[in-house]
Formats: structure tokens, C-alpha cells, sequence
């Protein structure tokens, strides 16, 4: 699985790693179990410093999406594993909230923003049913 | 004898010189960032011809030169200078080639604006590690284990080495030079032995620490190339890390049983030596090139790679405090490089090869 991240982005490289997982988990192209690399690899590859990597890391275990064993390294967690809490959601509904707003303010309808939620969604499990 | 070694040698370093814009990546041409947008840019394949052509012709010139001048030169001192003069002509004629089309292309890449407005962005593939290649530690532990015990085994048969012990061997594999047999002498060859190990060990080593580089417009064929360039380095350096061990284990032991030396019994040795390291140099090359990312044609996208050309300076040395990397592939030459603002490359090849030197001032 690529990822791909923008150096001169305004979004930490941190952030864009963690987002860049996180998606292609959600696509199917990382399954539960599979391990990542070894922080001091992925900085390598990526060229950034290895502090970066390990936020990012801690960030993803922090969110319940890896485990980060001793030995093995960071694993991706089970569907089971990462069973949905009520903390998650709130969380999910907080990150939401910014981008709605914006939506509104610019004069967005519930449906249009419905429709978004809908697309996003839909865009993420094709190439999920591809494979 | 001589002429033929060092012709093989300047034959082999000419072609290398000639065929270097043609081995290392596409988007960079003499050192410098070439965006996958303006790769076929008509002035960039004509200075890469040029730069052939001219290197090429001059370096049959030279070459013709010398042999006319070893044959009229009697003494070997001369005839050594014309030799080794002939060489860095040709090494200075290609470098001075380089910095003029550096210079040309960054002014060109200027002008043109070449990715101004493309976005930059670094891929990596979270697999690609898993598929990596490269030889596992143990294979390069083989040869120290090797040397250890010569140096263990020389300072048991101390007593039965002679009063002077041979350091330095002509290229006809005859020893030319020697020292008083002390426990530092003795075992001076054995030693040196072991830091060339080191650093071998600590070349490969580093280079498996290093990034994997993808190119984002040719993610699956840049990643096939990175990993058997990896592969086939690590191969390499391990045979040349054997043939080493071998010539100089060989050599050694004539110190130790000097009935060995008798004759010409040692030339061998040396010829095969030679032929393992500029073979398996040879074979390293066409793999390269066999691996490397083609281009058909300027490539529509909105995106390149990350443009570090701020980072070399003269494109030629690589310094990049951000950079975790201590090795990162040459951008005009076959091989490697060294990250010069990674403290870490400093202690692992700069301490053995200072040690290296040490040996070598005390003891040869």
C-alpha cells in the first residue's frame, strides 16, 4: 500500500501520515493484523525525522486503531478489537462538527451535506468490493 | 604486465564515465531535478550524447597516447607517471563536462520554469519493506570471524615468521616492500583486513537503514528498481568483501610459509582478485540499467517528486540534516553516497577507515 504525503503541505507530515493509514485501512488495502513498518524505516522512506513517525504512531494507538507490541511492532487491531465507544463517536462528531459548520456558514443544505457524507463513504469501500 | 592491468582498469573507468547519464534516473540529468513534465525536453538527450561522444573520443586519444608512451618511455617511473596522468586527465576532462551541463540545465530549469507549479509530493510503500532483499548481517559476519582468527593464528606462529615481513605487493603479486617483524607487523595485514570488513559490513548495513525512494508517477516500477538495486549492491559488496578476505588470507599465510611466495604462484591470487571486483562492478551496472525506470515520453501529471536538488551541493554531495538516511543513491555515478550531515555515517565509516589509516602509517 502507497502512501503519499506533501512536504510543503500546511498539514504536519505527522497528521498526513496518520490520515494516509487511517484511509487505507477504511479502503481495505491494510487488513487487521497486518504490521506496519518499523518507525526507523518509515522515517527513513519518508525522509523526516523519526519523532514524526513515532507521533503519528502513538497518535493511531491513541485513536485504538494499532497496537504497538515490543517485539512485533505497531499491528493494525481487529474490527473486534476496535470495537466502537461511545468516547469514539463523541470524538468523531467533535472532528465533524468545524467542517459542518463551515458547510452551513457557506450555505450547504442538510441534504447536500448528507449526500457528501454518503459519497465519502462510498468512495472508500469500492475499491474495498474490487479486490 | 603493468600496461595490462592499468588498461583494463582505464578502459572500464572510461566506459563507466561515458555511460553514467545513462545508468543513473531519468528526471535527474547532471545532478539536477529534472520535473517528470519536461524529462524529454530535446536539450537534455543531446547533452547527455555530447557528453559521450566527448568523453569517449578524448579517452580513446588518451589512451592511444599511452601505449605509444610506455612503449617509448624506458623508465618505469615515467611510465608509470604517463599512465596515471592519462587517467585523471580523462577523470578531470568528465568532471568539468559534468559542471558545465550542471550549470546549463539549472539555468535552463530557471528560465523555463520548470515545476513551479507542481505540487511535490514523497510516496512510500508500507510493504516495501517486507520484500526487501538485501543479505541478512550473518553473511558479512563470515569474513570477521575470518580474520579474527588469522590474527589469533599469526600471533601463535609468531616465531616461525621471518625476520621481515613482506607489506606492500607489485602488481605482478611479487612483495616489493617490508618491515621488522614485530607483533604489530605481524599481524598489521590481518588487521587492515578486518576494518575493510567493518566497513563493508557497515556500508551494507547502512544502506538497509536507507529510504527506499519511489517516484509518485511510477510508483510499482521505481519500487522494483529500488529493491533490486538494493539487492545487487548488497551482493556486490559481499563479494568484494570474500575476494578480499581471500587475496588477503593468501597473503598472509605466504608471510607465515614463505615457500608459498616461490615463483609466480601468487599472480593468480591477484588476477582473480581483480576480476571478481571490476566483474562483479560490471554486472552491478547492466543490472541497473536493465532495472531502471523508462520514460517514453513527458509524463501529464499534476504531481513530482520531491525536488532536493537544495540539498546537493554542485549536485555531487549530499547534506540533509532532516534526512534519516546515511546512504542515498549517487545522482551522477554508479552507486552510493554519503548523507554528510548524518553523524551516524561518520562512525560507521569514517572511524574504521581511520583506523584503517592508523594501521597503515604504524605499521607498513
Amino acid at each position: 500500500m502507497f502512501i503519499q504525503i506533501e512536504p510543503q503541505s500546511d498539514v504536519p507530515i505527522y497528521e498526513q501520515v496518520t490520515r494516509q493509514i487511517i484511509e487505507g485501512i477504511a479502503r481495505g488495502d491494510m487488513k487487521q493484523g497486518d504490521t506496519l513498518p518499523s518507525v526507523r524505516s518509515l522515517a527513513a522512506d519518508l525522509g523526516v525525522n523519526m519523532h514524526t513517525v513515532n507521533k503519528s504512531y502513538h497518535e493511531l494507538e491513541a485513536k485504538g486503531i494499532i497496537a504497538i507490541r515490543a517485539k512485533s511492532g505497531a499491528i493494525i487491531r481487529s474490527t473486534e478489537e476496535r470495537a466502537l465507544t461511545h468516547a469514539q463517536l463523541q470524538q468523531i462528531e467533535k472532528n465533524l462538527k468545524p467542517v459542518v459548520a463551515e458547510g452551513m456558514v457557506l450555505g450547504a443544505t442538510v441534504e447536500q451535506i448528507e449526500h457528501m457524507m454518503k459519497k465519502v463513504f462510498a468512495d472508500l469501500q469500492i475499491p474495498a468490493e474490487g479486490v | 604486465m603493468l600496461l595490462g592491468v592499468f588498461i583494463s582498469i582505464y578502459i572500464m573507468t572510461l566506459v563507466l564515465q561515458m555511460i553514467v547519464p545513462f545508468i543513473v534516473r531519468e528526471t535527474i540529468v547532471f545532478g539536477v531535478t529534472v520535473p517528470d513534465q519536461n524529462i524529454k525536453h530535446p536539450v537534455l538527450a543531446n547533452m547527455k550524447k555530447r557528453y559521450a561522444q566527448i568523453v569517449g573520443g578524448t579517452g580513446i586519444v588518451l589512451l592511444i597516447v599511452m601505449i605509444i608512451s610506455y612503449n617509448i618511455l624506458t623508465s618505469e617511473s615515467n611510465q608509470s607517471m604517463v599512465l596515471l596522468g592519462c587517467l585523471f586527465s580523462m577523470l578531470t576532462l568528465s568532471m568539468v563536462l559534468y559542471w558545465v551541463n550542471h550549470q546549463k540545465i539549472l539555468t535552463l530549469k530557471k528560465q523555463e520554469q520548470w515545476g513551479v507549479n507542481i505540487k511535490q509530493v514523497r510516496a512510500v510503500d508500507l510493504t516495501a519493506r517486507s520484500r526487501d532483499e538485501m543479505l541478512p548481517w550473518s553473511f558479512f559476519a563470515i569474513p570477521l570471524g575470518i580474520a579474527g582468527f588469522l590474527i589469533i593464528y599469526s600471533i601463535l606462529h609468531y616465531d616461525q615468521m621471518p625476520t621481515n615481513i613482506a607489506v606492500h605487493w607489485g602488481p605482478n603479486g611479487e612483495a616489493d616492500a617490508w618491515r621488522n617483524k614485530t607483533y604489530l607487523s605481524a599481524i598489521s595485514l590481518p588487521l587492515s583486513m578486518l576494518m575493510m570488513q567493518c566497513m563493508m559490513w557497515g556500508i551494507t548495513d547502512s544502506i538497509k537503514r536507507s529510504a527506499i525512494k519511489i517516484a509518485v508517477n511510477r510508483k510499482a516500477e521505481s519500487l522494483e528498481d529500488q529493491l533490486k538495486t538494493r539487492k545487487y549492491m548488497s551482493w556486490q559488496i559481499l563479494l568484494v568483501s570474500y575476494a578480499l578476505t581471500v587475496l588477503l588470507t593468501v597473503l598472509q599465510l605466504s608471510n607465515i610459509y614463505p615457500a608459498m611466495t616461490v615463483g609466480y604462484k601468487l599472480l593468480p591470487v591477484f588476477v582473480l582478485f581483480l576480476a571478481v571486483v571490476l566483474g562483479s562492478l560490471f554486472i552491478y551496472v547492466v543490472k541497473k540499467r536493465k532495472y531502471r525506470v523508462r520514460y517514453e515520453e513527458n509524463i501529464d501529471s499534476q504531481i513530482m517528486d520531491v525536488d532536493e536538488d537544495r540539498y546537493w551541493r554542485g549536485g555531487l554531495i549530499y547534506m540533509n540534516r532532516q534526512d534519516p538516511s546515511i546512504f542515498v543513491e549517487k545522482r551522477f555515478g554508479v552507486g552510493w553516497t554519503m548523507n554528510l550531515a548524518n553523524p551516524r555515517g561518520y562512525i560507521v565509516i569514517v572511524l574504521p577507515f581511520l583506523l584503517l589509516l592508523l594501521i597503515s602509517i604504524f605499521s607498513l
